[in-house]
């Protein structure tokens, strides 16, 4: 194993064990009825009931499998096109990816890069997609022009923007805190929580 | 009485929508459209309030939400200002700071009877002795004065929310002035938004015979090219980055614009003279508003007294709504030595101007208008009086703010009112605090017991301190205290104006209540084992799951488990971060081969611990550093705190959400484990301080051979969104052996038997590692690391106190925090305390006399008021070899 793969969620599933990867709002998502389905090692709410009004206002989409890589010193941009680049400083950036590549992101980073750190397990993300999304960030953050980080819904995150609205990154540990003061602020613009197969084809890539 | 007009084009209400709401009980009938205020003026009522001191009647003054005269408590809100506040359907509307009601207040009494008493500062002088009788002095005074009640009981109502917002140019003040600054922005191609306190913008157009339509003709240009209109809307303040909070609605607004203009108009200024403040007397723009907003006659037979061209605005209203003008007085052109109002019952019933004396049930009076200047000052803006008209304007208004109209100065020539019409002769209150009843006689009195200067007496009086903020007596206070000390009122200046400029409620300001808390990704786990849960700092943890004791006997005798996901985890890695540790630590790590660990102890420069854990080496440049469960962000801050002036290469990342963490422990730990994992755990291959990677049930995990508890022990460090199923796979696997869930209440009883400190709870600010029973760590015979000269200093001038072990010769748990005593002094205390079966007895740590700190040496701890003999003990109190947690 290399020196960090203990950070990685690649878990590797035999005869004998099968790792589930769960995100910290699965309580709340099967509170308010989503349908889970296991992908890519993640049991995820693939669709909640109504969730296509929620995309007239703004629909809260929990994306927790993407993969997050914390860059650390200059190094190419990866040419996989299923990813988002987000330089934070000149010496250190976080790349996104879909779950599919991101080890192959990770590897080919590595060649240039000082360090690149797996923190797909570290960081949340949760997608804010529809026409009163930017409305909508208003009420939780004052940060104003993206990508940025700052502080959003009083805990320290990132957002990034995506066609038709946002991609909040933020701490795993308070995703249960964020997914109910989300869903709470969403309910004077009609919104609520969407699944991810209701997030719409081209959003994030 | 009713004062409604018949129908006309321009009036505010919908006579075909009708609304009723009750005042004290009884059904006051109003249109859509209306403000409480105006309905049930409208209905005949007069007296709307009891002032704050006196009791005294008090009537509509300026029906623009400025002064506190209409305040009454609306479905148990205190203090709306009936004026401005839209009526609703079966409200309830109470008067407030009564008793009895507005009508007939036993509390006016006060102000026939308690004049003697009351003075300014009266409460330092007055009601003081017997001194045993004050508490029921300050029950009285507090239920005699004041605003409206809060309810204790009372739980959050409704939905607040805050937004952050920016834009090119926020303009404050819908006026003419206003509006055109705001469309002219816009068409220059900024972003403009534009606040007014009004229900549509306007500002003083609107109180304008045909100023309607040109007003609207403005609103709908400035909706055309853009700018957004929030109204009714009020500024709270101008802060710092040209930060503007926004009542809107429910919403806090925090806009940030690059220019403020602030078009906030006037502010209509009561004219001081005795009687000034009776139900009747009212400022030109509440005339104005009855009848032209509501259609309101507010009043039979008028006198007019105005310094500017108000006055003829009101007469020309007040005609048009047939209102017999009695008098009208232009101060511009006649300049009365004394104006004496006088009433029946609170109410106005004539007027006496220089003697000559004329009927009427309202006077209409006001003085120079005052530019509102409050935002300009909150931003910086310093104001200077202007003799000439009487009023402060702004100069030097700082960069990204703009004055326009009235606010910035343009008043025109008002005339000169005098700073009280009293003379000598009246024995009628003269008011020029109408909000805390402060008189001319009462500042008079302040200025004559040395309070010379206006923010000395705004203090000791309270005048400019009521709800109004200023707005009617800033003016009048500053020059009748120019008056009184015979000097000019630029002298006397200014009182400091600070937001709120308009009354913003606390529940409006706090917004949704946010409390972030941090859980571990096996939470919902927690609790379905039944644990109780508990804080530690911003996480929670699970206390126990039932029994702690049993927990306890579980990890001794067979395995347990402990989610120590919260523990801080911190990769430290480059060319340079085993010297980057060497330096930053009082131990060594250069010389540890990859795969081993260490014990580690942070302490400040001054050498006080700060934070400890152990720090792993995965490979030659690379260091897994773990700390407190609190600890992780400081020590994060403070690594590249340090290295910022050090230099080295190398990158400091914080791991602690990524990775969940599991401690198993105990006996049968090996046994587990080696039905999970795909590495040796046998005792040669694996060896105490050993850090390996492998897969635990498949999950990629870094395993530390480490006990915290003091039994065998391996801590699974694995990515945090696998910690449920993880979880499940050691309580199912360790079902057999006895594996139990322990919760911190078991933690923390299996550390102390060995006499692991908590940093935090056995240290404190002033701790250091050689009182703290720790020289083993300290390695003075390396090179310079943070702590060391202090370290050195402490070694030379020889150790105060020391933390030690002790066991309690009782039965009864002392409490942690308790003290020790020796001589019948207190001499030091009790930092950890808790009942060991495992060792038969009290255990814990204390800080005690260096000259105590001997195996076996005696001292007295205070338990419940007892003092009982304590016996020190310098080895761990279970397996003081070690031999279990190196098995």
């Amino acid at each position: 194993m290399s020196t960090l793969a203990f950070l990685s969620t690649d878990a590797t599933a035999d005869s004998r064990w099968t790792p589930i990867a769960r995100s910290p709002m699965q309580r709340q998502q099967r509170e308010r009825g989503a349908r889970f389905e296991t992908r890519h090692g993640w049991e995820l709410a693939v669709a909640f009931p109504n969730e296509s009004e929620m995309l007239e206002s703004v629909g809260i989409a929990e994306l927790p499998q993407f993969g997050k890589l914390d860059v650390r010193g200059a190094g190419a941009r990866p040419s996989a096109t299923r990813c988002t680049w987000y330089q934070m400083t000149p010496q250190r950036a976080l790349c996104i990816t879909d779950a599919t590549i991101t080890r192959s992101v990770r590897a080919e980073l590595q060649e240039s890069a000082r360090q690149v750190v797996d923190v797909s397990s570290g960081l949340g993300s949760v997608a804010l997609i529809g026409p009163r999304a930017g409305e909508f960030l208003r009420r939780i953050t004052e940060l104003e022009s993206f990508p940025a980080s700052g502080v959003v819904c009083e805990v320290h995150g990132h957002v990034l923007t995506i066609n038709g609205g946002f991609l909040l990154l933020f701490p795993q540990e308070y995703g249960h805190y964020l997914y109910e003061v989300l869903l709470d602020a969403a309910v004077p613009f009609d919104g609520g929580p969407i699944g991810v197969d209701g997030v719409p084809r081209g959003t994030i890539w | 009485m009713v004062s409604r007009l018949r129908a006309r084009e321009d009036e505010r209400i919908d006579r075909g929508r009708p609304v009723t709401f009750t005042f004290d009980g009884t059904a006051v009938r109003g249109f859509e459209g209306d403000t409480f205020g105006s309905a049930m003026y409208a209905e005949g009522r007069r007296v709307f309030s009891r002032s704050f001191k006196y009791h005294r009647p008090r009537g509509l003054v300026c029906c623009a939400g400025q002064c506190a005269n209409c305040m009454a408590t609306v479905d148990g809100r205190p203090n709306v200002r009936l004026c401005v506040e839209p009526i609703r359907e079966g409200a309830d509307v109470n008067g407030q700071n009564v008793l009895g009601s507005v009508d007939r207040d036993f509390l006016s009494a006060v102000d026939r009877f308690a004049g003697p008493f009351t003075p300014p500062g009266f409460y330092y002088k007055t009601f003081i002795r017997p001194r045993r009788l004050w508490p029921l002095y300050e029950k009285l005074l507090r239920n005699a004065a004041g605003l409206g009640k809060l309810n204790p009981e009372a739980t959050r109502e409704g939905r607040f929310e805050k937004e952050h917002r920016s834009v090119d140019v926020l303009v404050v003040g819908g006026g003419s002035e206003g509006l055109q600054a705001a469309i002219e922005a816009a068409q220059a191609g900024s972003s403009v938004a534009l606040v007014d306190d009004g229900p549509e913008p306007g500002g003083a157009l609107l109180l304008t015979e045909s100023g309607d339509e040109p007003a609207r003709a403005l609103a709908n240009k400035a909706r055309e090219v853009g700018v957004e209109l929030l109204c009714p809307a009020r500024a709270v303040g101008v802060y710092e980055g040209n930060l503007v909070p926004i009542e809107y609605d429910n919403v806090l607004i925090r806009m940030r614009a690059t220019e403020i203009v602030v078009a906030a108009g006037v502010v209509e200024q009561p004219l001081v003279f005795p009687g000034n403040d009776l139900v009747g007397v009212m400022l030109p723009g509440a005339a104005s508003r009855l009848v032209r907003f509501w259609s309101i006659k507010p009043g039979e037979r008028a006198v007019v007294i105005t310094a500017d061209d108000s006055g003829a605005r009101a007469v020309e209203t007040l005609k048009a709504a047939g209102v017999r003008v009695a008098a009208t007085v232009d101060l511009r052109a006649t300049m009365p030595e004394t104006i004496v109002a006088s009433g029946k019952k609170g109410r106005v019933t004539g007027v006496s101007i220089d003697g000559d004396s004329v009927r009427c049930d309202l006077v209409v009076a006001s003085g120079s208008p005052q530019p509102a200047h409050a935002l300009l000052s909150h931003a910086g803006a310093r104001v200077d009086y202007d003799a000439g008209r009487g009023v402060f304007v702004p100069v030097e208004v700082p960069d990204g703010i703009r004055a326009v109209g009235g606010a910035a100065g343009d008043v025109g020539q008002p005339g000169l009112p005098r700073p009280s019409f009293g003379g000598s002769g009246s024995k009628a209150k003269e008011f020029v605090c109408i909000c805390e009843d402060q008189t001319t006689k009462d500042l008079r009195y302040a200025h004559a017991e040395g309070y010379d200067s206006i923010e000395l007496s705004k203090r000791y009086t309270t005048v400019t301190m009521g709800p109004c903020q200023g707005r009617l007596c800033h003016l009048n206070s500053v020059r009748l205290y120019a008056e009184t000390s015979g000097t000019d009122e630029s002298l006397i200046g200014t009182t400091t104006a600070r937001p709120p400029w308009s009354p913003v409620s606390l529940e409006v300001l706090a917004g949704r209540p946010h409390e972030p808390a941090r859980r571990t990704s096996m939470h919902d786990r927690h609790k379905k084992l039944g644990a109780t849960m508990m804080w530690t700092g911003e996480w929670r943890r699970p206390y126990a799951y039932g029994d702690p004791a049993a927990e306890v006997r579980g990890v001794h005798e067979a395995v347990g488990i402990i989610d120590v996901s919260t523990l801080g985890k911190i990769l430290v890695s480059g060319r340079d971060a085993a010297t980057f540790l060497e330096r930053i630590y009082p131990n060594r790590f250069g010389d540890m081969a990859s795969g081993r660990i260490r014990y580690g102890v942070l302490t400040s420069d001054a050498g006080r611990i700060t934070d400890d854990g152990t720090i792993a080496r995965l490979a030659d440049d690379t260091f897994y550093v773990t700390t407190t469960s609190t600890g992780a962000g400081a020590v994060v801050e403070w690594f590249e705190w340090w290295n910022a002036i050090w230099g080295y290469e190398l990158d400091v990342v914080n791991v602690t959400g990524s990775l969940a963490a599991i401690n198993v422990a105990g006996p049968d730990a090996r046994a587990l484990m080696e039905r999970l994992v795909d590495i040796p755990v046998d005792a040669d291959s694996f060896r105490y301080l050993d850090a390996r990677q492998g897969h635990v049930a498949g999950v990629p995990s870094l395993l530390l051979r480490i006990g915290f508890v003091g039994e065998l022990g391996y801590e699974i460090h694995f990515p945090s969104v696998q910690g449920e199923f993880l979880l499940d796979a050691l309580v199912t696997e360790g079902a057999d052996f006895g594996a139990v869930p322990f919760g911190l209440e078991s933690q923390r009883v299996l550390r102390l038997e060995k006499a692991h400190i908590l940093v935090g709870q056995d240290t404190d600010s002033e701790s250091n590692l050689l009182e703290a029973s720790m020289p083993w760590i300290l390695k003075l015979d390396k090179g310079d690391f943070v702590g060391r000269w202090s370290a050195e200093q402490v070694k030379a001038r020889g150790l105060e106190t020391r933390l030690v072990g002790f066991r309690l010769k009782t039965d009864d748990l002392p409490v942690e925090g308790g003290q020790i005593v020796g001589d019948g002094q207190p001499v030091g205390r009790i930092t950890s305390v808790r009942r060991s079966e495992a060792a038969d007895a009290i255990i814990g740590l204390a800080w005690v006399p260096a000259d105590k700190a001997v195996e076996g040496a005696s001292f007295e701890a205070r338990v419940d008021g007892e003092l009982i003999p304590a016996e020190v003990t310098l080895e761990p109190f279970y397996d003081p070899d070690g031999e279990r947690l190196r098995s």
